[in-house]
């Protein structure tokens, strides 16, 4: 009853919800409608937004790759340490994403502790390459995929795996006809939070992998580029950006809110 | 040629150790309280528990090296621990998929025995969509499909309507005794025990107690807790032979009257029993030839439809049973002194042998 909420307690939640949903609105009133075509074609979007698309989505597969059996281990293992694994793992989500890049430089770059070998041995160099800015991406966004899926382990009871032994399953079977089936809702809200963050990635991509049109420059760094020569065309590639975090939101919802 | 186990197993800082010899076709109900180690010993004999000293043959075949997975045995789980994902008919068909039976095979054989053991189960309709007791027959149905030879059922009726288990109690007394192996039945309801054991073996704190049919389970209980499945007193302590040829056995609460049918040696170990309705209650202290007469507060008084149990703080405790009108007559209430008495003759009396075995019962008639 509105007679119940004080006063100070709306106008505090208006300036909040203003404050919020302001720069979108604007970003919806300012943006070229008239010109959009043009402003699609000069603004290099088509190839930024493959770059994206690609970049995420590779980077989603490698984090679901390395991060699922990662996950695994912390949750089902009994290695010691697996609590500052754990941290460790965890960290690139708290970490400013610039920091992500610096470090990813002084690991792989072309002095860095493994990349001078990369170079040098293999003549490989990652930095300023597509690879690098899929490098980069997973960088931040594997921790998301380790962290759903080890949640959704712990939750399955583990007696099911016992009841499948005493079946005559082995433990593979087991894991691909019990375990995978109940895994499911949570490795795909893993997925899509961490396909998500890869689209979205800047910090570390910049750092490591460079700006570099058709090869490095995603979305984010694209409209970061035009936003001084062309504000336009930054707050169109802008929109397309948000119109993809709705998709996310979207999907998520399904995702988590009916997981089981 | 069935189950041979005898083993320790350790869990934690808990051991249990025990026997067991289980024929072909014969049902061995392994009984007792919570935590007395029930689940330690079927998780020995499925596999998922290592085995600290001794064996498992099935078959005269050694299995306890042998992972579950690679055993002959057939489980049913506490909770039934249906696969959540997989319909019925694929839970069942899961164990015969496992071994790499084919496909079409596989289905023949679930949805037969899905419409043997669990008529009216839709093969496939998913384990939320079905009642507990459908739940279970599936269950049984999936433990059933490889052809075990070990059939282990753990707790199965915990999840069941009451209503829906004697239903249930029928179909697992068929099954165990025409599917052709052994059955291991766990349980902490003695009314499971009784109508579908061949055999009982109690186990309390990680050892056994005592095993035999449930008669014998039931004339001659050895241990509190066996007494109190079987509802009767008993007591256990040391015999003093008195000058008429009686005794006195005295025990850790109090001392009864009771009549060896030998001669025993003053300090001989034994074991009396005596059901409650064999005890008389009196308002006031009774004269006549009963031996055993105890003067003590009523304790508790439990009603149960047109019968009356009513505990007693004698010297032994004492538990007597008599008639719900009974109790309206004497005016019977808590903490009202009463008397209780009960004949020698009536109490059922186990002498302990040299070697520590119960000899025969004592008294006449039981």
């Amino acid at each position: 009853m509105s007679s119940r909420t004080p006063l100070p307690l709306w106008i505090l939640a208006a300036v909040g919800l203003i404050f919020v949903t302001l720069p979108l609105l604007a970003l919806l009133i300012r943006a070229p409608w008239g010109d959009l075509v043009s402003s699609f074609q000069g603004s290099g979007a088509g190839t930024a937004l493959r770059l994206s698309v690609v970049v995420s989505l590779a980077s989603t597969v490698l984090s679901l790759v390395l991060g699922v059996p990662l996950a695994w281990i912390l949750a089902r293992s009994s290695i010691p340490g697996r609590s500052v694994l754990r941290a460790v793992v965890v960290l690139p989500v708290v970490l400013p994403p610039v920091v992500g890049g610096i470090g990813l430089l002084a690991a792989l770059g072309r002095g860095g502790v493994a990349g001078r070998w990369l170079y040098d041995t293999l003549g490989i160099q990652l930095t300023f390459t597509t690879l690098g800015a899929i490098i980069a991406t997973t960088f931040v966004s594997m921790p998301l995929v380790v962290l759903a899926t080890e949640s959704g382990l712990r939750s399955i009871d583990r007696r099911y795996e016992s009841a499948a032994s005493t079946l005559g399953a082995n433990p593979r079977y087991a894991i691909r006809r019990i375990v995978v089936p109940m895994l499911a809702p949570q490795l795909a809200a893993g997925a899509v939070l961490a396909w998500a963050r890869a689209l979205g990635e800047f910090g570390a991509t910049i750092t490591f992998a460079g700006n570099l049109a058709g090869r490095t420059q995603t979305l984010p760094l694209a409209v970061y580029e035009e936003r001084i020569t062309d504000p336009g065309a930054a707050i169109f590639l802008s929109l397309i950006l948000v119109a993809l975090s709705v998709v996310v939101l979207v999907a998520m919802r399904d995702r988590v809110t009916q997981a089981r | 040629m069935g189950l041979r186990a005898s083993f320790v197993a350790r869990r934690g800082s808990f051991d249990v150790s025990i026997e067991l010899v289980v024929a072909d076709g014969e049902t061995l109900a392994l009984l007792g309280p919570n935590g007395a180690g029930k689940s330690t010993v079927l998780d020995a004999l499925a596999g998922t528990l290592e085995l600290a000293e001794g064996s498992i043959e099935l078959d005269g075949v050694r299995i306890d090296h042998l992972p579950p997975e690679a055993r002959a045995i057939g489980v049913c789980f506490q909770g039934d621990l249906l696969f959540p994902k997989l319909s019925a008919l694929e839970n069942v068909a899961f164990p015969l998929r496992a071994r790499k039976v084919p496909k079409s095979e596989a289905r023949a054989r679930s949805t037969e025995l899905i419409e043997r053991l669990a008529p009216g189960v839709d093969p496939r309709a998913v384990p939320a969509s079905l009642s507990g007791g459908e739940r279970q027959r599936v269950a049984l149905a999936r433990a059933l499909a490889p052809e075990p030879r070990l059939l282990l059922l753990d707790e199965p009726f915990a999840n069941v309507d009451v209503s829906a288990r004697p239903g249930l109690r029928a179909l697992v007394r068929r099954v165990a005794h025409t599917f052709g192996g052994a059955t291991v039945l766990i349980s902490h309801d003695p009314l499971d025990a009784l109508t579908l054991a061949d055999r009982v073996t109690l186990i309390e704190a990680g050892r056994m107690t005592q095993s035999g049919t449930p008669e014998e389970i039931r004339s001659a209980p050895r241990s509190a807790y066996a007494a109190d499945l079987v509802g009767v007193n008993l007591f256990i302590g040391t015999l003093e032979p008195l000058d008429d040829g009686a005794a006195m056995l005295h025990t850790t609460d109090g001392s009864i009257t009771v009549a060896p049918d030998q001669p025993v040696a003053p300090g001989t170990g034994a074991i009396a029993s005596i059901r409650p309705v064999d005890i008389s209650l009196h308002a006031s202290e009774p004269e006549g030839s009963a031996r055993n007469t105890f003067g003590g507060t009523v304790a508790e008084i439990a009603l149960d439809g047109d019968r009356a149990r009513i505990r007693i703080d004698t010297a032994p405790p004492l538990t007597a049973e008599i008639t719900a009108g009974s109790v309206t007559r004497m005016a019977l209430r808590t903490g009202e002194q009463i008397w209780a008495s009960f004949k020698a003759v009536e109490v059922s009396l186990q002498i302990e042998g040299g070697d520590g075995s119960a000899l025969a019962a004592g008294t006449l008639g039981r």
